[in-house]
């Protein structure tokens, strides 16, 4: 695992062995990892810095984890959370995971385990972060487009012939060849599968 | 127009009218829809209190006396303001036991006593014969002062001869009327619907007549009530009248005197007895009367005062009797038309008055008088006689046309000696006497029936000495030295100065000594003697009437035995047979049987009810006898009385104390709903409690379980790194070690069943050595610690191990919470009045205000989260709950960044003592 490609831990707990001990756990690893006493602590630290991971401590002196989850939520830091609980907060934890966590651990953990579940949750970062650039990407190639350009094109995704297209529009069809090709070629797409495979992805929304 | 003939025929007529009024009244009633059902017909016929006394009497007394006329009608203004708490009781009491009169109703309230109900039957008809003659007299007189037109002239003595005298035929002819009215049937409740609605339209006819008088006299003789009563102020004569309580007016006690006699007259006349109490339909009815009636009063009264001026003005030298002028000056001013309406208004008055008052009169002679009599007659064998309906309605008939007669006979013998007014008022004293007996009655339980005997004789026999005798007197019937000289030349017994008292008017004299002999002798005699067995049973029945539910009441004194048929035999006999049948069916309806086919029980209830059936017919008196007659009683002791009072009233006992215990019950019910709330509580904060610990727990563990994971799994690890890991578990697990020791401890603190060893105290040792137990950390933390402990301090009482861990618990705080090397923690005793303190003070980070309370909280800890690991969260909560259980308290003072100042004080020994003698 390269130094580049490394994901960070945030780790927020009010215990200091707790937080020895992800900082150990971690960084043996090869990640990054910045630790805080209290939620306040990490609102004012933190800063994206790429795929990410927070570890967070249900428990928390200041402000809980789930007032800190939906503190960052309304802020639209979108940050994959594991929150670590202790016996008896199971509904917190439920509460938790409905309001969008990743996971949960629970005290006292197995060590492996607790870093596989960071692991993936490194993971799904990543992969949410490559569909977020995908979305950007087709939005600006989008915005590349005509406006003549754009109602074909709408019609080619409907599966419409050149020809209808053209009697719709009340152009030539030589002139309907030539936007969706100029279109195709903007949008980065070789074939009309691929363009409305691409064009579906984004009325479904971000996954 | 106004001859004799066209003026009988008018009357006569009108007579017929009032009948096909009853007659209506009577099949409406019959029919079960009754007219009288109102409280306006119900407040009307109480105005057959205004009779032709009012009518004709009233101007008289005012061209004589001015404002004096007035409290006749003060009077019973007044006392409706206390009939919601008087007349209601006598109405529910007269309903409870189907009283029949007032002679009834004094009688039965007296142990259903047959000589008091005569007694009273008698002062009444003597009492009433005056205020009977003066009716009789009215109609007469204002008939021959009618026919005489266009003449004004007092008519002559009435003739000799009593065939050719008006006020006889007057007197024949409501006797056949009032025998019509009130005796055509027999009715159980004795209720007279017909009569009733009579009357309350003879009220109507009474009031239009005067206030057309009125108006006529006020704004046609007169320019309104300004012009007459300017004319009169410039009289001096008349000026005088109008002024109150001074000369002619009358002083303060005859007004005084007057307003109580009228107060009590309101209420004791046999006919406002009769239509306000026995021809009562319904309760409520007062409701309205209590204003009605009074508003009736202003109302008949507003013209009296200007139609006597205008008398005296315009015929003050005619030579006319002042009585007269209500009649005489439409018939001055030639208004004929008037003059008939003032008539028959007139004969509305003295009729309404004399109908009701003969009924009620021949209901007492009848009920109260001659049956009791007669039933007590074994000769007659009336018991074995199937029916006697006849009879008992032949001698209503005959007490009807007796007590008009006797009217009649009053009336020549001493009618003409005195005005309207004061024949009534010398009726009114008599029934006053009834006062004592009747108020007594339904307030006093120890009123007795000899005291009621002694009081009414004593007060009537007042009455006849100071009023009766001397209107006889004035008649000529006695010698004329008898008033001037006392009987025998007596002076002391002069009967207008009884023993010497002059100075009062003839009423308030005789009103004064009748008062006093009849409420002495009530009192003093009920005092004397104690009750009988029955007269105990009558008396809690009556007094206590609101306590009392339902006819059954009276059931629960009675004990004997009796048969059914018997039973039922002798309520035909009395009321008919159909009414019988009637009675019996609801009876055995109520419970829930059918009459007659089944079998009823022959009981005390059934015996009781026909009973109280019988005393609508006969009066309580009689009644009581027939039953007796065919129900076997066994007769009451006082003793057994007493005892069965007691037994009602240890019910009543027993139902409050059922009512205490239901309360108790409502207040247990609510405690228990109270400590389940807190038990819930307590529960949830229990699981909390749990809850807390476990996470409190948990933490530690997991470093604890994860570091030693990882040395087992990397055995490559560097020795720096091991150690650091090893340091941490053993850190960890002194933290779990503590956590666990204080919760523990907590939770024994919390049970109460934490084990302490008390003994005295000397805080300074103890600090001293808690000082140098310390040290160790302090020298770590590189932090200094000064004491400054003052001389010979007081002792404390109180767990030397537990003070020494509260001082070692917030000495290791201050060093947690102060800067290496810079931390400075001082701890201080002082004396404070009753306590002494303890201030340890650092120089360290502080807490915020808001976290003061806080910090004594389980598992809460405040200021820097760095420092957790250190802590369990539970030392300070612990320290206070033990300063707390010796009597001492725990507080934090501090800013961040300042430092902080945990104080505590603990009581002294000597002051403590007492409350540590037996530690928990």
């Amino acid at each position: 695992m390269s130094a580049a490609e490394a994901s960070i831990a945030y780790v927020v707990d009010d215990d200091e062995s707790i937080r020895t001990l992800w900082q150990w756990l971690m960084e043996s690893r090869g990640y990054p990892v910045r630790t805080f006493a209290s939620a306040s602590e990490f609102i004012a630290g933190y800063r994206d810095e790429g795929a990410a991971c927070l570890v967070l401590d249900l428990n928390l002196p200041d402000m809980s984890g789930l007032e800190l989850q939906r503190y960052l939520s309304a802020q639209g830091v979108e940050i994959p959370i594991v929150f670590v609980t202790a016996h008896g907060d199971v509904p917190a934890a439920v509460a938790a995971l409905k309001s969008g966590a990743v996971d949960f651990i629970e005290k006292p953990f197995n060590y492996r385990l607790a870093v596989q579940v960071v692991e993936r949750a490194f993971e799904l970062d990543r992969q949410n972060r490559s569909a977020r650039a995908r979305q950007t990407d087709l939005e600006a190639r989008l915005a590349l487009l005509t406006e003549r350009e754009r109602e074909v094109m709408d019609r080619v995704i409907e599966g419409k012939a050149n020809k209808i297209i053209a009697a719709e529009l009340d152009i030539s069809i030589k002139t309907v060849e030539a936007h969706r090709a100029k279109g195709m070629e903007k949008l980065g797409v070789s074939s009309v599968a691929e363009l409305v495979q691409t064009m579906l992805q984004r009325r479904k929304g971000f996954p | 127009m106004l001859h004799g003939p066209v003026v009988i025929l008018t009357s006569f007529a009108y007579l017929g009218l009032l009948f096909a009024i009853a007659y209506y009244a009577d099949k409406r009633a019959d029919a079960g829809r009754s007219v009288i059902a109102s409280p306006y017909v119900y407040s009307l016929s109480l105005a057959v209190y205004a009779t032709a006394w009012t009518f004709y009497g009233s101007v008289g007394r005012a061209a004589i006396d001015g404002v004096g006329f007035l409290p006749i009608y003060i009077g019973p203004t007044l006392m409706m303001a206390l009939w919601w708490i008087v007349m209601r009781k006598i109405l529910r009491i007269s309903k409870q036991n189907r009283i029949t009169s007032l002679a009834d109703f004094i009688a039965s309230r007296y142990g259903k006593s047959a000589l008091l109900g005569g007694i009273v039957t008698v002062i009444a008809v003597i009492g009433i014969l005056p205020y009977i003659s003066l009716q009789l007299k009215a109609i007469s007189s204002s008939y021959s002062i009618l026919v005489q037109y266009p003449e004004l002239r007092m008519p002559e003595a009435g003739s000799p001869f009593i065939w050719h005298d008006t006020a006889f035929w007057v007197a024949m002819i409501l006797a056949m009327f009032t025998i019509a009215f009130g005796t055509r049937h027999l009715d159980a409740a004795e209720h007279h619907q017909g009569m009733v609605a009579a009357i309350a339209f003879e009220s109507l006819v009474k009031l239009l007549a005067f206030l057309a008088v009125g108006v006529f006299v006020t704004f046609g003789i007169f320019d309104g009530f300004g012009d007459l009563f300017g004319r009169a102020a410039v009289e001096p004569r008349l000026a005088a009248m109008m002024t109150p309580f001074e000369g002619v007016a009358g002083s303060y006690a005859t007004w005084v005197w007057l307003t109580v006699l009228s107060m009590l007259a309101i209420m004791f006349l046999p006919r406002q007895f009769q239509v306000s109490v026995i021809e009562n339909l319904d309760e409520k009815h007062l409701n309205k009367a209590i204003w009605l009636f009074p508003l009736y009063m202003l109302a008949i009264n507003v013209f009296v005062l200007p139609i006597a001026f205008g008398g005296l003005l315009r015929l003050g030298d005619a030579g006319l009797d002042a009585d007269t002028f209500v009649l005489t000056l439409p018939m001055a001013e030639k208004q004929e038309l008037l003059a008939l309406l003032v008539f028959i208004g007139g004969l509305s008055a003295a009729t309404g008055m004399v109908i009701v008052e003969t009924i009620a009169l021949s209901t007492m002679v009848c009920n109260d008088l001659l049956m009791p009599v007669l039933l007590r007659m074994k000769r007659l064998r009336l018991n074995e006689r199937p029916d006697l309906t006849g009879l008992v309605l032949g001698i209503r008939r005959g007490a009807i046309v007796a007590i008009l007669l006797l009217g009649y006979t009053y009336f020549r013998a001493a009618g003409e000696a005195y005005a309207l007014v004061s024949i009534g008022l010398i009726s009114f004293a008599a029934v006053a006497q009834f006062a004592p007996a009747m108020l007594g009655g339904i307030f006093w339980k120890g009123g007795t029936r000899r005291g009621a005997i002694c009081g009414l004789l004593a007060g009537f026999a007042v009455w006849l000495y100071t009023l009766l005798l001397p209107a006889l007197a004035r008649s000529g019937w006695l010698p004329a030295g008898f008033l001037e000289e006392g009987p025998l030349g007596i002076e002391l017994l002069k009967p207008l100065q009884l023993f010497g008292l002059a100075g009062l008017d003839q009423i308030t004299h005789a009103m004064l000594w009748s008062m006093i002999a009849n409420i002495g002798a009530y009192v003093g005699v009920s005092l004397a003697a104690a009750p009988g067995a029955e007269e105990h049973r009558q008396a809690s029945l009556f007094v206590d009437v609101f306590r009392n539910t339902g006819e059954a009441g009276g059931a629960r004194f009675w004990r004997g035995t009796a048969s059914v048929p018997e039973l039922f035999t002798l309520l035909a006999r009395f009321t008919g047979v159909a009414n019988a049948d009637e009675a019996m069916r609801a009876y055995a309806a109520a419970r829930g049987a059918d009459w007659p086919s089944a079998a009823l029980a022959a009981d005390a209830e059934l015996v009781h009810y026909v009973e109280t059936q019988l005393a609508g017919a006969l009066g309580a008196a009689s009644a009581r006898v027939m039953v007796a007659s065919v129900a076997k009683e066994e007769v009451l002791t006082v003793e057994e009385v007493r005892r069965i009072l007691d037994e009602a009233s240890e019910v009543v006992v027993y139902s409050h104390r059922l009512e205490q215990k239901s309360r108790e019950l409502e207040a247990a019910t609510a405690e228990l709903r109270a400590a389940n709330a807190r038990l819930t509580e307590l529960d949830r904060l229990k699981d909390d409690f749990v809850s807390m610990v476990s996470h409190e727990l948990r933490t530690p563990l997991t470093s604890i379980r994860a570091f030693s994971e990882i040395l087992h799994d990397h055995p490559q690890l560097d020795a720096a790194q091991r150690s650091r890991f090893l340091v941490i578990i053993i850190k960890e697990t002194e933290r779990l070690t503590r956590l666990i020791n204080q919760t523990l401890d907590l939770s024994r603190l919390e049970s109460g069943q934490a084990q302490w060893r008390i003994s005295l105290i000397d805080m300074r040792q103890l600090v001293e050595d808690t000082i140098a137990a310390t040290s160790q950390l302090f020298r770590e933390r590189e932090v200094q610690i000064t004491s400054r402990v003052p001389e010979n301090l007081p002792l404390v009482r109180g767990d030397l191990d537990r003070i020494t861990q509260v001082i070692v618990n917030l000495l290791s705080n201050a060093v947690k919470f102060s800067e290496p090397r810079r931390g400075r923690v001082e701890i201080a005793l002082s004396q404070e009045p009753g306590f002494l303190r303890v201030d340890v003070r650092d120089n360290g980070i502080g807490i915020a205000p808001e976290h003061h309370e806080v910090v004594f909280e389980k598992f809460r800890q405040a200021g820097n989260p760095l420092t957790k690991a250190q802590g369990t969260g539970l030392g300070l909560h612990i320290s206070r709950r033990i300063v707390e259980h010796f009597g001492g308290r725990m507080w934090v003072a501090s800013a961040p960044g300042e430092g902080a100042c945990f104080s505590f004080t603990l009581p002294l020994a000597a002051d403590t003592i007492d409350a540590m003698a037996e530690p928990a």
